[in-house]
């Protein structure tokens, strides 16, 4: 009896220990926000990339600029692309406290229903009318959650198109017509016949190669609801809106097979389901981009004498992921949200500011080559780290050197070109189905490699993994996303 | 010469592996170190290969060396070389840190007449098979004892693990005899002194396992930095290589929602061969390290010291 009360008692001293400890740390945080807090608020910002080496220097900078035009201050803290992920998990499950951060299309909804993130209402927005006023009404309605708004997206290229490009040269030698060379079924002869003109010469050449990823904008046509399961979703322009297992649709089933059959034939590359480098040089190849590049891929290529031809194999299309690619989202425990917005409205429509952002401090970082059209040159080996496309739109961003300066013009014409998807607006909550959504991403996640480039005959590995996915879940998921579209698009 | 021992004669004789088994087992070592080693000098290969080279293909045998790699390290290194110093430090004085606790802990356990014996063992014994998880220990560190962004954050949440007590608590039990413990009880030995100049002096192959393990453990990880560091100019070597690896799979995942800017992002990552001479820096110390803690695997120190 007395050992136990003993030992009771040396927990019950313990835990009044660690609770004393608790109360002075909470309290010390508390007074430090409020001593800054009374004339410049300093807000906890977080982003992704790689962090710069002067950081500091460029955020003191940043903080200047900003303490002096609208009052308010930024610590910047910054995640690296991989660990970003699981550093916001533990942020938001923790509520660890942060004013505003960057998300996107794999994160939002998610933090969105975990209850983490605050409302922007209209009446927010009314302060803030160089948003409103840069976005369009699209873009709004594709970063919204069952019709509320929890994050200001980035107006960028938010459609997606896809082009192919080609090497003018080859273009030219085999006399190819680029603009009826769209599908991979087009495609099919014509990459045959440079096989056999190159791959004369050297029997190692591939005039198709991929990584592991497989063929870039293959199966944009299909919006995955934001679930980053590109198996599941609803074709953009089917007006039943109907959710349907992508890999098993005859057009996808037919690239595959001929995706295939290049692998077999010697037209791609063997190791495309383990490649993760791809060669600078590529006869054809697909990839996002807007008109006018032709020469900077042609630099990118190696192959500055010569020159690109861009054909357009896909889009523009809005999807709620496109959209959803870039977003700042303001925590639900922020102080300053008012604060918040007012420096997202600055460093969306203030190029002073977006530069820094981009391109960090003037002088040191970059150099302007002309101010006044917004044409920037990185000084070598100061790279800034920070990718401009997260943080906000690309309208007031100034260009690198050798990027047309009518960049903007040409993405704006996209976006406003851009197909809808059927299902813009709607967001899946994935709530219900979450432990599915889990096991039928871990099954795409084993296969993935081999469907998409095609390295397993598909006609043997598709059915297994649908198998698979089915087991693991999959229809009910499509079930789910059905009855929320259907709810949604009803009225 | 008649002193000397042949192979034939005296206990070798009885104690020899036929010669066929012994031919098996060689071969299966030979097997299992050349599994062992493969890799290692297959990462080294590419590491030295030219970039060129290796979109043809990886080779044992590159067609043209290069050191490109390794001088992009070299410029690389206002980040490398931090991480490098603070995975060092890391190492050192947390398998330090590590090895006195644990071992403490262990010693402590062992002995039977300490009367909170049971209640800490089942203590220790209960988070080795079920653990809090992740959101509360990170919860502990970060707001309660506040350990964000310190160097401490990587040494103190894995400088003991309950695994490494239990091994020392049998270990002690085991082969430590109480009849030495006591005998130093009675010729006056203060309890520290027992632990210091009796306990831990044989004890060394128990020490050098869990140093190994503890010195394994801190320079491999990467996890505690990812989680507790925001700053990524404190990260470990570990991490600074981890993220370079996932950034490559982050920018290929999300490369259709981030728009044109993703192909300029990949083409600055830095490329495999570059990653390979990380690794390749990071094998170096550790695989010398190994030799120094082999040498303390000796058994049979305290046979003989008791007659019962």
């Amino acid at each position: 009896m007395k050992k136990i009360t003993r030992i009771l008692s040396g927990f019950c001293a313990a835990a009044l220990m660690t609770s004393s400890l608790a109360g002075c740390q909470t309290k010390n945080a508390s007074s430090d926000v409020k001593t800054s807090g009374k004339e410049i608020p300093t807000l906890t910002v977080w982003t992704i990339g790689n962090q710069p080496k002067n950081l500091d220097e460029g955020l003191a900078a940043m903080n200047d600029y900003t303490a002096k035009k609208i009052g308010v201050k930024i610590n910047l803290k910054v995640a690296g692309w991989g660990d970003w992920e699981t550093k916001m998990n533990q942020i938001i499950n923790t509520s660890e406290y942060f004013d505003f951060m960057f998300s996107d299309n794999t994160k939002y909804a998610q933090q969105v229903s975990q209850g983490a993130l605050a409302e922007i209402t209209d009446e927010d927005l009314k302060a803030v009318p160089g948003l409103t006023k840069l976005i369009p009404e699209d873009v709004w309605s594709g970063a919204k959650i069952k019709g509320k708004l929890y994050a200001i997206p980035a107006y960028k290229d938010s459609a997606q198109t896809e082009y192919w490009i080609w090497d003018e040269a080859i273009v030219k030698k085999y006399h190819i017509d680029t603009k009826n060379a769209i599908t991979l079924k087009q495609l099919d002869p014509i990459l045959r016949e440079i096989k056999k003109g190159e791959g004369a010469k050297n029997k190692n050449f591939y005039p198709f190669i991929v990584d592991f990823d497989g063929v870039k904008g293959m199966l944009m046509n299909y919006d995955d609801m934001t679930l980053g399961l590109p198996t599941i979703g609803v074709r953009v322009d089917d007006p039943e809106r109907k959710v349907v297992s992508v890999l098993e649709q005859p057009e996808v089933m037919e690239d595959l097979s001929i995706l295939h059959s290049w692998m077999e034939d010697g037209i791609m590359n063997k190791d495309a389901a383990i490649c993760t480098e791809l060669p600078r040089y590529r006869t054809v190849f697909s990839t996002q981009a807007y008109p006018g590049l032709e020469k900077s891929f042609a630099i990118n290529m190696d192959i500055s004498d010569g020159n690109t031809v861009m054909e357009k194999m896909a889009g523009p299309v809005y999807t709620n992921s496109t959209i959803q690619g870039s977003l700042q989202v303001i925590s639900k425990q922020s102080k300053y949200k008012a604060e918040c917005l007012k420096y997202l409205e600055l460093l969306n429509t203030d190029r002073t500011l977006r530069d820094m952002w981009s391109y960090g401090k003037e002088g040191v970082n970059f150099n302007y080559v002309d101010k006044e059209k917004g044409v920037v040159k990185r000084v070598i080996g100061m790279d800034w780290g920070l990718p401009g496309y997260a943080q906000g739109t690309s309208a007031t961003r100034s260009v690198d050197e050798g990027v047309p300066t009518d960049q903007w013009e040409q993405i704006k014409k996209l976006n406003e070109a851009a197909e809808k998807s059927v299902i813009l607006g709607f967001t899946f909550d994935r709530e219900p189905v979450r432990n599915e959504v889990q096991n039928v991403r871990a099954v795409w996640d084993k296969y993935k490699n081999n469907v998409k480039t095609g390295a397993k005959d598909p006609h043997e590995i598709v059915p297994q993994v649908i198998q698979e996915m089915k087991a693991a879940g999959m229809d009910k998921i499509i079930a789910e996303a059905q009855k929320q579209i259907d709810e949604q698009f009803k009225k | 010469m008649t002193t000397k021992v042949t192979y034939q004669s005296g206990l070798e004789k009885f104690n020899r592996i036929k010669p066929g088994t012994n031919v098996l087992f060689n071969f299966i070592f030979l097997i299992l170190a050349i599994m062992c080693v493969v890799p290692v000098l297959f990462v080294l290969m590419i590491s030295l290969t030219s970039e060129k080279a290796l979109e043809n293909g990886y080779q044992f045998i590159p067609k043209e060396f290069s050191f490109e790699a390794y001088k992009f390290l070299a410029q690389q290194g206002h980040l490398i070389f931090p991480a490098l110093g603070i995975s060092v430090f890391v190492t050192v004085v947390g398998t330090v840190i590590g090895v006195i606790l644990t071992t403490t802990l262990g010693y402590v356990l062992s002995r039977r007449e300490y009367k909170l014996n049971k209640l800490l063992t089942w203590m220790v014994f209960i988070p080795m098979v079920f653990n809090g998880g992740m959101v509360s220990s990170y919860y502990i560190n970060t707001n309660l004892l506040h350990l964000k962004d310190s160097v401490w954050a990587l040494i103190l949440p894995i400088a003991v693990s309950s695994f490494n007590v239990i091994i020392c608590r049998t270990y002690f039990r085991t082969t430590i005899p109480d009849s030495v413990i006591e005998s130093a009880k009675i010729d006056g030995a203060s309890e520290l002194r027992i632990y210091f100049r009796i306990v831990l002096p044989l004890s060394l192959p128990v020490l050098a396992t869990i140093g190994l393990f503890l010195c394994f453990g801190y320079w491999n990880d990467w996890f505690q930095s990812m989680l507790y560091i925001d700053n990524q100019r404190m990260y470990s070597l570990q991490a600074l290589l981890n993220m370079t690896m996932q950034n490559v799979e982050y920018l290929s995942k999300n490369r259709a929602f981030m728009g044109v800017e993703a192909a300029q992002l990949v083409a600055n990552l830095p490329k495999e061969g570059s990653r390979m001479a990380i690794a390749i820096l990071i094998i170096l110390p550790i695989a010398c390290a190994y030799p120094f803690f082999q040498k303390y695997f000796i058994s049979g120190l305290t046979v003989g010291s008791v007659k019962e």
